[in-house]
């Protein structure tokens, strides 16, 4: 793992931009992975702005989402699909047939699991894959468990994870408890990692996925076995190190 | 019968013999493409059979092993490394010797070190400066370990000094020595995640529940060799009595 520990959230936001920005203008046909959330949320941004000054061209980029939730509407303002179009998306020449993302409102969810995990493993493998960290260690919706789920699978949501997303829900009620997430196999399988993390409540977290031992009641601990994983974090993030 | 499943490559073979000969194929072909290749090798019964057969192609079409390098896998701790236990007298005896392989380019976890944890940290040293890994020859454990990464709550990724669990204690190797054995050495988890390309040779009934175990495709610290569903290039070849 090769940690880079810089000031603040927009230091983070900047140097993860700058190293998709490289991936993409070293590969213009790049597979990326992409994550949702507070944390890649300033990496978008500065994409966004590289975009317009003509710096980088999406127009080859391939994109899969690690996740969605399950049972939620793509236009439901909550929805990943909706994260990803309103920050990112509409705002570059991505080809819309070019994105990827699960179905949160299909029925037939093992269906759907096996579609998208076949689409990635079509694609070649994903390139370049940005992921966060939840407070209990999930990546992805990867959520702590007596085993690490392999592929593209059908996830109960942590009590955790559900509380912490209840903030952006009228009540608890709405909080979706399911989700579709890309597996461990599928995430270790990207020939490239860049984990991102910022602010104190995550730095429990980065100690134990950096420095502790691998076990999947802390699933981002198994990136200690790739080969290739960049850690951009903040100075609160990794006060803990 | 070739079987492509959740990106392992498996290859059913009717017997050991035919198991052996695919096994010895895969390491003649990396050698031949890369003739520097670094060998990370198991012992015991399940790869034997495929090293006789390697050594024999070498000789007969005459491949270029001066500069293949081995690594040895595992070893036990606390027995001095003339016994007929060890990884080491099978390794010299089944390849160093036959192949007439350099020292310089063998690295070996002494097995009477005094300190294991320094021991550890020279061979990782070395994996580190030499690395990858280009082929990585494994088994799998009776009680599911890969290399002497023992079954347990916790994944370690790099070389480290182990107990032995119960099962391990009764391993063909360790009846031929009236030593106790209570300890080994072994590459850890992401040095073998790393290697280019993993042969994964699965052979003996013995072998039987822990293999179908693996097949479930669930990744789990208490079946280490699960951790192979991680790894993108890997070739499993098993005996079909074992399906």
């Amino acid at each position: 793992m090769r940690l880079i520990i810089v000031k603040d959230y927009d230091e983070m936001s900047r140097k993860a931009a700058s190293l998709v920005s490289s991936q993409i203008n070293l590969k213009p046909d790049s597979i990326l992975g992409l994550a949702t959330g507070d944390t890649p949320k300033g990496m978008y941004k500065e994409l966004v702005n590289l975009y317009e000054n003509k710096e980088l061209d999406f127009e080859d980029i391939k994109s899969f989402n690690l996740d969605e939730y399950y049972g939620i509407d793509e236009n439901n303002s909550q929805s990943y699909h909706y994260f990803m179009m309103n920050n990112l998306f509409n705002y570059i020449n991505i080809s819309r047939e070019n994105i990827n993302i699960p179905n949160g409102s299909i029925k037939n969810v093992e269906e759907e699991c096996t579609r998208y995990e076949g689409k990635i493993q079509e694609a070649g493998g994903i390139d370049l894959q940005i992921l966060g960290i939840g407070a209990n260690g999930h990546i992805g919706f990867n959520e702590p468990d007596l085993n690490f789920e392999a592929e593209t699978h059908l996830v109960n949501l942590d009590e955790k994870t559900i509380e912490a997303n209840s903030r952006f829900f009228n009540n608890k009620k709405e909080v979706p408890t399911k989700a579709i997430s890309m597996g461990i196999k599928t995430i270790m399988h990207s020939k490239k990692i860049i984990l991102l993390a910022s602010g104190i409540s995550k730095a429990d977290v980065i100690a134990k996925a950096i420095n502790g031992k691998i076990t999947p009641e802390i699933p981002a601990t198994i990136l200690q076995l790739h080969q290739d994983v960049i850690v951009i974090i903040d100075k609160e993030a990794a006060s803990k190190l | 019968m070739n079987i492509l499943k959740q990106g392992i490559e498996f290859i059913e073979t009717k017997d050991f013999e035919e198991l052996s000969r695919i096994s010895a194929e895969v390491m003649a072909d990396c050698v031949r493409r890369k003739p520097d290749s670094l060998f990370c090798l198991a012992t015991g019964s399940s790869p034997s059979r495929a090293y006789e057969i390697f050594v024999e192609l070498v000789k007969k079409e005459k491949i270029n092993v001066q500069n293949l390098r081995i690594l040895k896998l595992d070893e036990w701790w606390r027995v001095n490394e003339n016994d007929p236990c060890t990884c080491e007298n099978f390794i010299q005896t089944r390849i160093m010797h036959p192949l007439n392989i350099s020292p310089k380019n063998y690295i070996s976890f002494n097995s009477d070190t005094p300190d294991a944890n320094v021991e550890c940290n020279r061979i990782s040293q070395l994996i580190q400066d030499q690395g990858p890994i280009d082929l990585c020859i494994l088994g799998i454990g009776k009680n599911g370990h890969l290399g002497l990464n023992e079954p347990g709550v916790y994944l370690t990724p790099f070389t480290h000094l182990v107990e032995l669990n119960d099962k391990t204690k009764t391993h063909d190797m360790l009846s031929k020595t009236n030593i106790t054995i209570e300890y080994g050495m072994t590459i850890g988890m992401a040095d073998i995640i790393r290697s280019r390309k993993v042969l994964f040779i699965v052979a003996g009934e013995e072998k039987n529940d822990s293999f179908n175990v693996f097949l479930k495709g669930q990744i789990r610290s208490d079946l280490p060799a699960s951790i192979l569903w991680l790894h993108p290039n890997v070739l499993c070849v098993f005996e079909s009595k074992l399906k």
